[in-house]
């Protein structure tokens, strides 16, 4: 059987059921308890710390209120309730990237609560509840001498990341295929780049996602055994692992045995899970209230002022797009798929550029050259005011399809101004009848085999003709117009 | 109140203090009597007593999102016992950890 | 007569009959001539401290009515308080060696009004004990007799102005370690409110229970102490905002007409008959001066200490974790990083504070958090309403400081009989609120403290009942022989 008939086949007999947590680094400036630079990447290792971070003696945490205000921000944009009263805790437990010995985080009183993400699976809405959003610190980094952890003699340390704010979500399981698990993240994460709080990033680690997975024979009560998978850096990673996982747990349940609740991590080289801590091994974190910090009273004022800094999230524009600006459902999803792509939109539909042929140009031809040149519109040389000025010579007539996707090409690399090399390259389209209707009779005179075909009905033949006005213009005839005027003109004799 | 030697055991694990034998029958007996003299705190009725994680009324104590410069690698390393160009180093770290 | 105290020393710097320079001369060849017996300094800060003896000469030639009384003026700083470049140990073999990258605020508060730091203060290991017995580093001589403890936890901050090495150093007090020295060794010993001084490089023992305090000669001299490291500091977000009242200001008003409460679970059965004598005296004195005295209750003091033994180590038990060998201090490497932790804390610690580390630990661990953690939570609410109760009542508590006079070195060899020295200085730290204890009487040669203690950020409060009390006797003036010897 193929993978995805063996997965099918386990569905049909086993529900699965599946809740992720995510932890997600916020787009602070400074770190979460100390005003160390927030950049870990960018600086040589261990530079981007201090006292506090590196967990010396004597140090004090103080709270960076712009990761509480981006912590609240996500738990509204996630329909989230925000208790008035939320504290800080401890976790405890000793591991070399973790200075303090225990990581400040929250525990029994959370941030936010009771919230909830919706998104489309294969057609159908799927409504996954949000359990809490919370605040904490990540940890540093560590490099294994050979990479592998298990045969590694040694371990190198960075505390570069170590305190850079770092916000868990954590989903209900409501989740019933790797499919939506998939889905759910990727909605997720755009809800959080449209927000300004996160940049997405899987593959460097801003964005991680650990996952609970447990099956149940279908029309069960009782939740099966549950097991956690960790170490997926890819959307296709999760779902990938996920798949792998229903197909073990499967067998095993097919095969009459039982299943442990354990931590298995996901070896993208091997294609599946290995085992990593068993239940029995479960860490006792000891956590209790983080003394050094007095704790938040969150009021209303604060929760509005809060709301008053989100955006029109992504499924809110995307249903206006339509609506407003008579957008296709498709098209408006593309266009409000990233912040930018959506206001980049929006900007040009102000500019004065016609909505349909925004949209068009925007998701066509612009998305094109943005994916070649790994540059998006804003930073290319066009920029949106010159995409839009460009757009508004294609809308008034001033210039033909073919030389906007020419001049479009050129500008952003270059740059430049449309209206100016239109008129310096005389680069206005003929579309004058008069001036046309000359060139179509002399083109009807050179070509007379392709009249004569045209007239006995071979539509086909009306191509050489408009090729011939074409280039009689040096390319720059209004086609539309040139169209009209030799059928009217083979048509009348 | 009876603590067992596994308690102490699991209790010096999960705190990461190596001890020996004598040591830990030490304890045990002094983590009794400790224990014993603390018993006392279950009879007082703390049933309309709210908690008090720490003394004084402050809420909301945040700081501004303001980057302040960083001491550097050299400052951060000078107290480490070993370092490896400008990491920190420790031995090996086990495939299964501790926390039994 | 010679100075001694911080504000005979100022005006005896400003009138020129003496020098920063020949002031820490004269400390460290003190220090020098005495710490065979005492044992006071883990470290002498030679260096660091003509540097800044020569730093206040000038702060006090150029500006010598703006320069700070304490400019100029010798000082030391128990260990567990950081200090920029040097070895700061908190009184443990795991911190042998570490250099702090940083100063700790109050001692840079300290630093920038010109003080003239001598050493740093042996102490009990991380502050935990009441003896300095459980120094890494050998345990302290009281200067009243030295095969007596002076107390602890900073018992060598205590021992140093007690012997007239120095006329004020830095403590700090999670349960008593201030006050319960101040009043084995004869000097003024105060512990604000929680919340005045920042905690910012305190080397921490229980979070929601430390706070820094100085030991003086006397009470002027602590209110000078205080004024210029109180206050609100950003780095510590426990410390209170709001402004500092003046203890100088209202330090002469006396106490008449005060009403001033004793509690009388505060004389119980463990107090010393010579102890209960000299403070039931002092009560007269402040009687004489115009207070009414009268007898409160504050029931749960007994179980305070239970709530004390539960909080404390499991804060400990997570403040100490960053202890692991990795970044700082000692580490005892074995092949295995779990290993290498088991020894390094194993090794590195001493024997009180893995003690704590267990008790603590166990109290959080999974299944007894409710019935230990919890609770101790719950109870001490009730041990806050209990003073704020009496503080309804009268406007401060006096009572003894501690329940014996110095006892001899290795005569309570059972924690629970240390841990009850603290009986009657800890509800305070439990509660956040002031206390002070000031000499008030000698048994057998050694001296007895009267504590007193007043509502949150009544500070000035405490100071001014203790002041009133010190001005009416002589008991602060007298010498222990290191300090007579130096005379």
């Amino acid at each position: 059987m193929t993978e995805t008939a063996t997965i099918a086949a386990a569905l049909d007999r086993y529900e699965v059921v599946i809740g992720l947590e995510v932890h997600a680094q916020l787009l602070t400036r400074s770190k979460m308890f100390c005003p160390c630079p927030a950049d870990y990447t960018s600086a040589a290792p261990n530079a981007n710390t201090c006292p506090v971070c590196l967990g010396l003696p004597g140090v004090l945490p103080t709270i960076n209120q712009e990761a509480v205000d981006f912590t609240v921000r996500t738990a509204l944009a996630l329909h989230c309730d925000i208790p008035p009263f939320t504290k800080f805790d401890r976790k405890n437990y000793f591991y070399p990237d973790l200075p303090k010995g225990y990581q400040i985080s929250q525990y029994d009183l959370p941030l936010s609560v009771s919230g909830h993400l919706e998104f489309p699976v294969g057609g159908d809405a799927v409504r996954c509840g949000i359990t809490r959003v919370h605040l904490e610190e990540d940890t540093g980094t560590m490099h294994h001498a050979g990479d592998v952890l298990q045969s590694a003699t040694s371990s190198l340390i960075d505390l570069n990341r170590c305190g850079v704010p770092l916000m868990e979500i954590v989903g209900e399981p409501d989740l019933r295929t790797p499919e939506a698990a998939r889905e759910y993240l990727v909605r997720l994460r755009q809800i959080l780049t449209y927000i300004g709080v996160n940049d997405g990033n899987l593959e460097k680690g801003s964005f991680r996602c650990d996952a609970n997975i447990s099956l149940r024979p279908r029309g069960a009560q009782e939740l099966g055994v549950k097991v956690e998978v960790k170490n997926m850096n890819s959307f296709r990673a999760v779902q990938r692992a996920l798949e792998s996982e229903i197909e073990r747990q499967t067998e095993v349940l097919d095969a009459g045995g039982t299943l442990v609740q354990e931590t298995r991590g996901w070896v993208e080289a091997q294609g599946r899970t290995i085992s990593q801590r068993s239940k029995e091994q479960a860490h006792d974190y000891r956590y209790f209230p983080e003394p050094d910090l007095p704790p938040l009273r969150l009021d209303a004022a604060f929760v509005e002022r809060v709301r008053a800094t989100l955006p029109e999230l992504p499924e809110a524009r995307a249903h206006r797009f339509q609506q407003q600006y008579g957008l296709t459902a498709y098209d408006a999803a593309v266009l409000t798929d990233t912040r930018d792509e959506a206001d980049t939109y929006e900007a040009l539909v102000a500019a004065r550029v016609p909505a349909k042929l925004a949209a068009n140009w925007q998701s066509g031809d612009v998305a094109a050259l943005a994916n070649e040149h790994h540059v998006p519109l804003q930073h290319s040389g066009l920029g949106i005011d010159g995409l839009a000025s460009l757009l508004r010579l294609v809308d008034a007539g001033t210039i033909n399809g073919p030389t906007a996707k020419e001049l479009l090409a050129e500008l952003y690399v270059s740059g430049g101004n449309p209206e100016g090399l239109v008129r310096d390259r005389g680069l206005a389209q003929v579309s004058d009848t008069a001036e046309l209707s000359a060139l179509v009779d002399a083109a009807i005179t050179a070509n007379p085999a392709a009249a004569a075909d045209f007239r006995a009905g071979k539509q086909r033949a009306l191509g050489q003709l408009m090729r011939a006005v074409k280039e009689a213009t040096g390319g720059k005839a209004d086609m539309p117009l040139v169209n009209r005027l030799l059928r009217e003109r083979l048509l009348e004799q | 109140m009876t603590l067992s030697r596994a308690e102490v055991d699991h209790v010096a694990t999960l705190a990461r203090l190596g001890l020996s034998d004598a040591e830990k029958d030490r304890l045990l007996g002094e983590l009794e009597a400790i224990l014993d003299h603390i018993e006392r705190l279950q009879r007082v009725d703390t049933s309309t007593l709210a908690e008090t994680a720490q003394v004084g009324d402050l809420v909301n104590v945040l700081r501004a999102d303001v980057p302040e410069a960083p001491i550097g690698a050299a400052a951060a390393l000078r107290n480490a016992p070993a370092t490896d160009g400008s990491y920190f180093v420790v031995g090996a770290i086990q495939g299964t950890e501790l926390d039994a | 007569m010679t100075p001694r105290t911080i504000t005979e020393l100022a005006a005896a710097l400003r009138d020129g009959s003496t020098t920063p320079r020949t002031l820490l001369d004269a400390a460290l060849a003190h220090v020098d001539r005495t710490e065979q017996d005492l044992n006071a300094y883990l470290a002498v800060t030679r260096e660091l401290g003509y540097m800044q003896a020569d730093a206040a000469s000038h702060m006090l030639e150029e500006h010598p009515d703006t320069a700070s009384p304490l400019c100029g003026i010798p000082m030391a700083l128990k260990d567990v308080l950081c200090v920029d470049g040097i070895d700061t140990t908190a009184g443990s073999k795991i911190l042998r060696g570490f250099k702090p990258p940083y100063t700790s605020t109050a001692v840079q508060r300290l630093f920038d009004a010109g003080a003239v730091c001598v050493g740093k203060t042996n102490c009990d290991e991380f502050a935990m004990g009441s003896s300095t017995e459980n120094s890494a580093y050998g345990p302290v001589g009281n200067p009243w007799d030295i095969e007596r403890v002076p107390g602890g936890s900073s018992g060598g901050s205590a021992a140093t102005v007690a012997a007239g090495s120095v006329p004020y150093s830095l403590g700090s007090d999670t349960g008593g370690s201030i006050r319960q020295p101040a009043a084995l060794t004869g000097v003024v010993g105060f512990k604000p409110t929680y919340g005045r001084i920042s905690r910012y490089g305190l080397i921490a023992f229980a979070s929601s229970l430390d706070q820094i305090g100085p030991f003086t000669r006397t009470v002027e001299d602590c209110a000078l102490v205080y004024t210029t490291i109180a206050g609100h500091d950003p780095r510590d977000s426990t410390s209170d905002p709001r402004a500092v009242d003046d203890p100088l200001a209202s330090l002469h008003a006396g106490v008449a007409g005060m009403r001033l409460g004793i509690p009388r679970e505060y004389l119980g059965e463990g107090t010393e008959p010579g102890v209960r004598d000299a403070v039931q005296a002092a009560f007269r004195v402040l009687e004489a001066q115009g207070a009414t005295l009268q007898e409160v209750s504050l029931p749960s003091t007994d179980v305070a200490l239970s709530v004390y033994y539960i909080i404390a180590p499991a804060e400990c038990s997570s403040n100490l974790a960053r202890y692991d060998g990795v970044r700082f201090g000692s580490r005892v490497e074995r092949p295995s990083l779990t290993d290498t932790y088991l020894q390094t804390r194993g090794v590195g610690f001493g024997n009180e504070v893995k003690r704590r580390v267990m008790l603590g630990t166990y109290a959080l661990s999974s299944g007894y958090y409710d019935a230990y953690y919890r609770q101790a939570q719950k109870v001490r609410t009730l041990v806050s309403q209990e003073f704020e109760a009496v503080f309804k009542e009268v406007d401060a508590i006096v009572c003894p400081t501690s329940p014996s006079v110095a006892f001899p070195m290795g005569s309570r060899d059972d924690p629970l009989s240390m841990y009850m020295c603290d009986v009657v200085t800890l509800p305070a730290n439990l509660a956040g609120i002031p206390g002070i204890s000031v000499p008030c009487g000698f048994v057998d040669g050694l001296p007895v403290g009267l504590q007193v203690i007043a509502p949150r950020f009544e500070d000035a409060r405490v100071m001014r009942v203790a002041h009133a009390y010190e001005q009416a006797t002589d008991f602060h003036a007298q010498l222990s022989p290191y300090a007579s010897a130096a005379a």
